[in-house]
C-alpha cells in the first residue's frame, strides 16, 4: 500500500466529529468578589464521536444541555473544559482560516423558522447569503446555484422573490434547510426543526433531511424532544440528563434493550398512537421532577428520580461504559444486564 | 342511552377582520355525555381552539358566533347574558389552557389565586377556601402543599404550575373540563403525569372532558370518542378504536400515516403533501381538494356533507356517502 492510501483509509476510518470531556457552566452568580459562586453545568463531561454519513440523535428533558452542546460544537458558545475535533482537526485551536473553512463545512438548522429567518431578506438573498459571504458563486451561476437549492427542498423558483412571512412554518423550515446545505456542508447539527410544525408537516420534513443525507452524504445531529421522530431519523440515539450522556446505543439496541432506568422512564412515557396498547403502556415510571441543576449530586446525576437506586449510586458516579456489543450506559445496575 | 351534557350544533364563529372575513369555524355539530372524553384533533388553524372558546362564550370582537348553538344542559349558552355564562363558566365548565404561565397571575400566590376561584362560585370563608386549596393541590399531586400554597408561579416548573391550572379548573367541580393542548409545551415524562392525573379525575367524579391537541399518541390513550377537523369543519368522527382501526377520511388516514411509531419497526413515513391552509383561503367544493391523494373532479365542485354511517361514525369525503346513511 502506498502512503496516500494509507492516509486515505485512515481518513475514512477516522470520525468525522469527536467530542472530548466536554463541559459548559454557566455562572449564574457571581459573590463579592466577582468569583462564580453558582453555575449550571449545562454540559459536563460529554464524550461522543460521529462517523461520516451517519445520523445521531440525542433525546432528553427539557434543559438536559441539548441545544448548549450543539451550539458549543458549532462554536456558537465557548465550552468551558474539553476538546472537539472535526476532521481531526481541533476546533479550540483554528487559525482564523480554519475556523472560516470549517463554518463553511459545519452548518446548523433551528426550531424555530420564523424567527432564524430575516423578515426583510428576500427568500433568494437568505439562500445566496452564506454563498456571497463565502464567496462560492456570483451573477449568473449564483442564480442557478439557489434555484437549484430551492429545487433540492421542494419550493419552486417562482417564489424566490418572496419574503419569509409569506410561507407556511413548513416551507420557512424549507427554507432554513435550502440554507444549510448551501455551502455542501459536511455535518449539520438539527436543533429540533420538527418540534413546532404540524404532524403532516414534521413527516415532510423528516423525509427531506433523509433524502438530502442520502442525495449530499451528510452527517446529522438530530437534536430532538419527539422521541419517535428521533427514533425514524436517527443510526445511534445519545440520551442526555442533566448535562451527561447516560446512555447511547444503536437506535435497534437502545429501543430493544434499554439499559439505562431513566432511558426506560423516557420511553414509557411516549404516549403510543394505538388504543389497543392502552393498557400496556400505562405506567408512570419517572414519578419526580428534575431536581435544581445548580446543586448536582455527587453520586449518579439521576439518584433522586430513580426507582433502582442504592447507597452506591448517591456515593459514586457511575462511568459511561460499553457492553460487548458497544451500547454504551452509565449506570451501576443497568437493566437487561 | 345517556344524555348529552353538552351539544354544539352548527357552530360559525367567524372573525371580520380589516382584512376580510376569516370563518374559522364552519358549521360543527358534536355532542360530549356525562362522564365522557371527547379528543379534537387536527393541524395548526383548523379551529380547535375558537371551537373551545365558542363553547364559552369567549370569542371576543371582531369574532362572533355569527350561527349555531351550544347546549349545555340543554339550555343554549349563545343566548346567555355576560352574567349568566360568568356562573357557569370556571363553575360547571371549566377551561385548561396550554401554557399555564400566562394563564396565572404573577403578583399573587396560586393559593390566593386558587381561592379566589372557590369563592368566586361558592360561598365559603376565606379559611375554608383555604383549606379546600390545599386539598386540591394535594390532589393534584404538589408534593407538601401547605408550602406550595404560598408560592408564587415563576417560582414552580411548568409541569407544576399545569398542576395549578388543573387545581383551579376543578376548584369548583366542573361537569366539563376543557383541556386545550394541556401538555403541549411539556416533557414527555410531565405530559404522562399530567395526563394521568386528568384521567384519573375524571374517572372519580365523572368529569366530562373536551381534550384538544394535535398528538394522536396522547388522543389514543386518553379519549373515547375522536373529533377530527380540517379547515374549520368536521371531517370525521368516530369512536377512538374505529377511528385509529380504519380510520375513512383521506386526511385522517394522512394524519395516522404521518405519524412516526415508536413501537414499531421503521417503515418510510408518508407525508401529506402540500401545506395546512388558512381559512381565508380555502377552495370551494372539498377543502383538503389539493392535498387529497383521492382527489376528484366531483371534489372540486362539491362540498361533501358529514354523513352518519349506522356504525356511529360520521365522515365529510366524497368516497364515503353510502346509501345507509342518516344526514346530520
Ligand atoms: N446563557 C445561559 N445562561 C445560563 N444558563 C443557561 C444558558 N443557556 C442555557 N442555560 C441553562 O443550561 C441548561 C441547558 O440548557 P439547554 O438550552 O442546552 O437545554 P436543552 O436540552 O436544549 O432544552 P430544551 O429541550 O428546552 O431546548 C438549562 O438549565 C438552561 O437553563
Ligand atoms: N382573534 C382572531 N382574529 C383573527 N383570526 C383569528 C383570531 N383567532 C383565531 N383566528 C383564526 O382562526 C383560525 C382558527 O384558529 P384556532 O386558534 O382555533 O386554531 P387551532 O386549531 O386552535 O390551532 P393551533 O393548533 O395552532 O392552536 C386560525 O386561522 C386563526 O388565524
Ligand atoms: S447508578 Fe443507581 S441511581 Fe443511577 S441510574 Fe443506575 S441504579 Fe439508578
Ligand atoms: S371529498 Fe374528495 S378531495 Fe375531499 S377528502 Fe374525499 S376524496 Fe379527497
Ligand atoms: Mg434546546
Ligand atoms: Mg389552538
Amino acid at each position: 500500500m502506498t502512503q496516500q492510501v494509507q492516509k486515505k483509509q485512515s481518513l475514512m476510518k477516522a470520525p468525522l466529529l469527536e467530542v472530548k470531556e466536554l463541559s459548559k457552566h454557566f455562572v449564574v452568580s457571581t459573590n463579592l468578589f466577582g468569583k462564580p459562586k453558582e453555575s449550571v453545568k449545562a454540559v459536563n463531561g460529554v464524550n461522543l464521536s460521529l462517523k461520516k454519513g451517519e445520523t445521531l440523535g440525542i433525546v432528553g428533558e427539557s434543559g438536559c444541555g441539548k441545544s448548549t452542546m450543539g451550539n458549543t460544537i458549532l462554536r456558537l458558545i465557548e465550552p468551558t473544559k474539553g476538546s472537539i475535533f472535526f476532521e481531526g482537526q481541533d476546533v479550540l485551536n483554528m487559525t482564523s482560516t480554519q475556523l472560516q473553512k470549517m463554518r463553511k463545512e459545519v452548518q446548523m438548522i433551528f426550531q424555530d423558522p420564523f424567527s432564524s429567518l430575516n423578515p426583510r431578506m428576500r427568500v433568494f438573498d437568505i439562500i445566496a447569503e452564506p454563498l456571497r459571504t463565502h464567496k462560492a458563486a456570483v451573477g449568473k451561476e449564483l442564480q442557478q446555484r439557489v434555484y437549484e437549492l430551492l429545487n433540492l427542498v421542494g419550493l419552486d423558483h417562482s417564489q424566490a422573490n418572496r419574503f419569509p412571512h409569506q410561507f407556511s412554518g413548513g416551507q420557512r423550515q424549507r427554507i432554513g434547510i435550502a440554507r444549510a446545505i448551501a455551502l455542501k456542508p459536511k455535518l449539520i447539527v438539527c436543533d429540533e426543526p420538527v418540534s413546532a410544525l404540524d404532524v403532516s408537516i414534521q413527516a415532510q420534513i423528516l423525509n427531506l433531511l433523509l433524502e438530502l443525507k442520502e442525495k449530499l452524504q451528510l452527517t446529522l445531529i438530530f437534536i430532538g424532544h419527539g422521541i419517535p421522530a428521533v427514533k425514524y431519523i436517527s443510526d445511534r440515539i445519545a440520551v442526555m440528563y442533566m448535562g451527561e450522556i447516560v446512555e447511547m446505543a444503536d437506535k435497534e439496541s437502545l429501543f430493544a434493550n434499554t439499559r439505562h432506568p431513566y432511558t426506560q422512564g423516557l420511553i414509557s412515557a411516549v404516549p403510543i398512537p394505538d388504543p389497543s396498547l392502552r393498557e400496556v403502556s400505562e405506567q408512570v415510571i419517572l414519578e419526580k421532577d428534575l431536581p435544581d441543576q445548580r446543586n448536582l449530586p455527587k453520586g449518579c446525576s439521576f439518584y433522586s428520580r430513580c426507582p433502582f437506586a442504592t447507597e452506591k449510586c448517591k456515593g459514586q458516579k457511575p462511568e459511561l461504559k460499553a457492553n460487548e456489543e458497544g451500547h454504551l450506559v452509565a449506570c451501576h445496575y443497568p437493566l437487561h444486564a | 342511552m345517556t344524555e348529552n351534557l353538552l351539544e354544539v350544533k352548527n357552530l360559525h364563529t367567524h372573525f371580520f377582520t380589516e382584512n376580510g372575513v376569516i370563518p374559522s369555524v364552519n358549521g360543527v355539530s358534536f355532542s360530549v355525555k356525562k362522564g365522557e372524553v371527547i379528543g379534537i384533533v387536527g393541524e395548526s388553524g383548523c379551529g380547535k381552539s375558537v371551537t373551545s372558546l365558542s363553547i364559552l362564550q369567549l370569542i371576543n370582537k371582531p369574532g362572533k358566533i355569527v350561527e349555531g348553538e351550544i347546549r349545555f344542559h340543554e339550555k343554549d349558552l349563545t343566548t346567555f347574558s355576560e352574567k349568566e355564562i360568568r356562573k357557569i363558566r370556571g363553575n360547571k365548565i371549566s377551561m385548561i389552557f396550554q401554557e399555564p404561565l400566562t394563564s396565572l397571575n404573577p403578583v399573587f400566590t396560586i393559593g390566593h389565586q386558587i381561592s379566589e376561584a372557590i369563592r368566586l362560585h361558592q360561598d365559603v370563608d376565606k379559611k375554608e377556601a383555604k383549606q379546600r386549596s390545599i386539598s386540591l393541590l394535594r390532589k393534584v399531586g404538589m408534593a407538601n402543599p401547605e408550602r406550595q400554597y404560598h408560592a408564587f408561579p415563576h417560582l414552580l416548573s411548568g409541569g407544576m404550575r399545569q398542576r395549578v391550572m388543573i387545581a383551579m379548573a376543578l376548584s369548583c367541580n366542573p361537569e366539563l373540563l376543557i383541556a386545550d393542548e394541556p401538555t403541549t409545551a411539556l416533557d414527555v415524562t410531565i405530559q404522562k403525569q399530567i395526563l394521568k392525573l386528568m384521567k384519573n379525575l375524571s374517572n372519580e367524579l365523572n368529569t366530562s372532558i373536551i381534550l384538544i391537541t394535535h398528538d394522536l399518541g396522547v388522543i389514543a390513550e386518553m379519549v373515547d370518542r375522536v373529533v377530527v377537523m380540517y379547515g374549520g369543519e368536521i371531517v370525521e368522527e368516530n369512536d377512538v378504536y374505529s377511528l385509529f382501526e380504519n380510520p375513512k377520511h383521506p386526511y385522517t388516514k394522512g394524519l395516522l400515516n404521518s405519524t412516526p411509531k415508536i413501537h414499531q419497526l421503521k417503515e418510510k413515513l408518508q407525508s401529506i403533501e402540500g401545506n395546512v391552509p388558512t381559512p381565508d383561503q380555502l377552495p370551494s367544493g372539498c377543502n383538503f381538494q389539493d392535498r387529497c391523494p383521492f382527489a376528484m373532479d366531483k371534489c372540486r365542485e362539491l362540498s361533501p356533507n358529514l354523513v352518519a354511517s349506522t356504525d356511529g361514525s360520521s365522515v365529510r369525503c366524497w368516497l364515503h356517502q353510502e346509501k345507509e346513511v342518516v344526514n346530520v
